[in-house]
């Protein structure tokens, strides 16, 4: 993964001290509110509810052992004991003191951290496929790519009060697993016949109030363009994107009134001059040697046990007990991910267990899998957007000692991609922009769906919950999904079916269609419960997914089960 | 008390005046007209008519830019103008001044603004910079000095760094026998 260089720590550094005067300004009252705002907001700092929240970035979800260590340290001395890991593959605590926040972002630049542009109306924490340089299906790493855009985009002056926030995702593979088309600019890194590589772009893809799917700019940008390219499209945005009304100040508004062939018309003009003249252009030995930042930090092992003959109950898994192999084949085949190195495996740990809100994990959990990763994944680890952790390089002969340690946390649930596995934004039991709350629906929804053969038994479905049309829990693309709205200053809920986030091969990712009107928090899990009870019953075979009968048969039945009463 | 920094020093006595709309066109005097003035030709006029004093263009946020050139041609200064703090349009109205109609002559940020501003603004090209009544000059003079390097490009001339890193590299790599 990438390590500071000295000016990548000196320039965090001073924006520590940066921070730490410009909050002993607003708390000696020299600076307004209103002046402290944006300040605040481009160091991750919001208001919210209880206490400021305070968002790190982890850029394109790639953390140290060290580094969550400190996190888990952060969460112990500064706030309740524990952090949430968010869908912007970030982590945020609910619960620090303003005027320890400089003190917090001091500890985190000693270990080449910050929480530099995660919140405000800036360039944000890029984020890319999880699995980035270990799946099995990708053409090209993202991660020297995003690293170059994490650059790019640190305290870049010309973008940092744009009309709104600014999302950029990369995915390198065949199966998008970042959600490209659903993000302001996403980027599909290919490689042609010759082995060059360039970029597939798009732009004005976003969720929230107005969900669209991005639409292309550029079907092959040459590498070497990428910052350039990115300079050209955000001036265009910045100078011509709406700033008179908030909810239609994201660049897929701007793209959709200009239409994308004027759009493109006027970042191809700017571009034409400036990135001609550009400094920024990159010749192949400048991202060859961002590219060796990201060695692999394991070996490809062809001698290592299958996966067959550790469920066998034969090589190191034999000191498993006979009575765990049922438990550990399931968590084998929903947690452990393919890998491009022979003999490994990519390992979820699952955040998503009953009691818990989604994505939370306390400083002992995390000070434990921080241990887990230095062990048996070269000492690294991955915050997926489904709210997860996840340990890229296992070794398959560690399988079984990863899976009994994460099984005494609780953390080995079998539940990837399964009914459980339910993303949600933390609401408004803590959001402040919150219609209403998300975490007790998808407590409810863990409870009913508590038994694992049951989750088997459903097969692969998701449901994702936001608690306002901010969509931070990506409710538009989730199987089934659910949104908080405010009904006459009450929190009423909408149920979407059909969304999918293209992540199959060939797939195009899809919004989720309004079922009919909204219900009660009391009445959404087991409407939610009926609706898989009825799929279930109605699928013409296992592996004819949720989506697929919905093709088949259409909202209809769904619809009826939804509002079918009890009795 | 002056509020004007110029290529970072506090400007003792700044000439510059914002022309009202509406106004008679002054005699004399350095003058910032807006675009509107300069496109109909008032500005022209009062010069062929012998007004002395330099014109200059004050650009507002949502000012066409594909009509600047000739303006530029004409102009002694430009300065643009920051409504507020979370309009940030001026930051690429710069970049376009500067890196795409060429214009190389003094380039001021004008509106309420404040020393957290002033490292972003010198990058994207301004040189000269007003500030709001309530900002202590001489403390904002010390933002210049934030951060002591930048990781990408603007209208500094700075290189984004993983080219320099490169040529650090390539350096060493020759040195090496």
């Amino acid at each position: 993964m990438y390590r500071y260089d000295p000016i990548d720590q000196q320039l965090v550094d001073e924006r520590v001290a940066q921070f730490r005067d410009q909050t002993a300004r607003f708390l000696s009252g020299e600076l307004s509110e209103e002046d402290f705002r944006s300040i605040r907001l481009q160091n991750g700092l919001y208001i919210q509810r209880h206490a400021p929240m305070l968002r790190v970035a982890i850029p394109y979800g790639e953390l140290s052992s060290r580094q969550l260590r400190k996190l888990a340290h952060i969460a112990r001395v500064y706030d309740r004991g524990y952090g949430h890991f968010s869908t912007r593959q970030n982590i945020q605590f609910n619960w620090p003191e303003l005027a320890r926040v400089p003190d917090i972002l001091a500890e985190l630049a000693t270990v080449q951290m910050h929480a530099i542009q995660t919140s405000g109306n800036c360039v944000r924490n890029t984020t890319i496929d999880h699995l980035a340089g270990v799946a099995g299906d990708e053409q090209v790493d993202p991660r020297p790519y995003a690293e170059l855009i994490r650059q790019w985009s640190t305290f870049h002056p010309e973008f940092a009060a744009l009309p709104r926030k600014f999302k950029i995702a990369l995915s390198g593979a065949t199966t998008d697993r970042a959600v490209v088309k659903a993000h302001d600019i996403g980027i599909n890194i290919r490689r042609d016949a010759q082995g060059e590589v360039g970029f597939e772009v798009y732009v004005g893809g976003g969720m929230g109030r107005t969900p669209v799917i991005g639409q292309r700019i550029r079907e092959w940008l040459p590498e070497r363009h990428l910052l350039s390219y990115l300079d050209s499209m955000l001036r265009v945005y910045n100078l011509y994107g709406r700033r008179d009304n908030k909810f239609k100040a994201r660049i897929k508004i701007l793209v959709r009134e200009l239409g994308i062939e004027e759009y493109t018309r006027q970042v191809a003009a700017d571009w034409a001059v400036t990135g001609r003249a550009s400094l920024s252009t990159l010749p192949a030995p400048a991202i060859a040697a961002m590219r060796a930042y990201f060695p692999d930090p394991v070996r490809a092992d062809p001698q290592a046990p299958t996966l067959d003959e550790l469920l066998a109950g034969q090589s190191s898994a034999a000191d498993l007990l006979p009575g765990d192999l049922p438990r550990f084949g399931a968590w084998i085949r929903r947690n452990t991910h393919a890998h491009r190195l022979a003999g490994h495996r990519a390992v979820s740990v699952s955040l998503k267990r009953p009691g818990v809100a989604p994505g939370d994990a306390t400083a002992d959990e995390m000070d434990a899998i921080a241990s887990l990763a230095q062990a048996h994944s070269a000492g690294e680890l991955r915050v997926t957007h489904e709210q997860n952790l996840l340990l890229p390089w296992v070794p398959v002969a560690s399988l079984p000692a990863v899976w009994r340690a994460l099984d005494v946390l609780g953390l080995a649930r079998p539940n990837i991609g399964m009914v459980t596995n339910i993303i949600a934004c933390p609401g408004g039991d803590f959001c402040d922009l919150a219609n209403a709350k998300s975490l007790p629906i998808a407590q409810d929804l863990m409870e009913r769906f508590d038994r694992v053969d049951e989750w088997f038994d459903i097969g692969p479905l998701d449901i994702k919950i936001s608690g306002c049309i901010n969509s931070c829990g990506h409710h538009h693309v989730g199987h089934i999904g659910v949104l908080g709205v405010d009904k006459h200053g009450e929190e009423w809920y909408q149920i979407t079916i059909g969304g999918h986030a293209g992540n199959r091969a060939g797939q195009r990712a899809a919004f989720g269609k309004v079922i009919g009107p909204s219900m009660s928090q009391n009445e959404v899990a087991p409407a939610i419960e009926r609706m898989i009870e009825r799929y279930v019953a109605i699928r013409e075979h296992e592996d004819e997914t949720f989506i697929d009968v919905l093709e088949r048969t259409g909202i209809e039945p769904f619809k009826e089960s939804a509002y079918a009463t009890s009795d | 008390m002056q509020r004007v920094i110029d290529s970072r020093r506090l400007l003792a006595d700044d000439s510059w005046l914002v022309h009202e709309a509406g106004q008679p066109l002054p005699a004399g005097g350095d003058m910032l007209f807006p675009l509107s003035a300069w496109l109909d030709g008032s500005v022209a006029t009062a010069r062929a008519a012998g007004r002395a004093g330099r014109d200059g263009l004050l650009l507002q946020p949502d000012d066409p830019l594909e009509s600047l050139a000739p303006v530029l041609a004409a102009a002694s200064l430009v300065a643009v103008n920051f409504p507020s703090a979370t309009d940030g349009r001026g930051f690429s109205i710069a970049s376009v001044l500067r890196r795409r109609l060429g214009w190389s002559g003094p380039l001021r940020a004008v509106g309420p603004l404040w020393r957290d501003q002033l490292y972003a603004l010198r990058r994207v090209g301004f040189d000269s910079f007003e500030l709001r009544a309530s900002e202590d000059p001489q403390a904002a003079l010390v933002a210049f000095e934030t951060f002591s390097d930048a990781y990408q490009e603007s209208s500094d001339g700075i290189t984004p760094l993983v080219l320099r890193k490169l040529a650090l590299l390539t350096r060493s790599a020759e040195l090496t026998p």
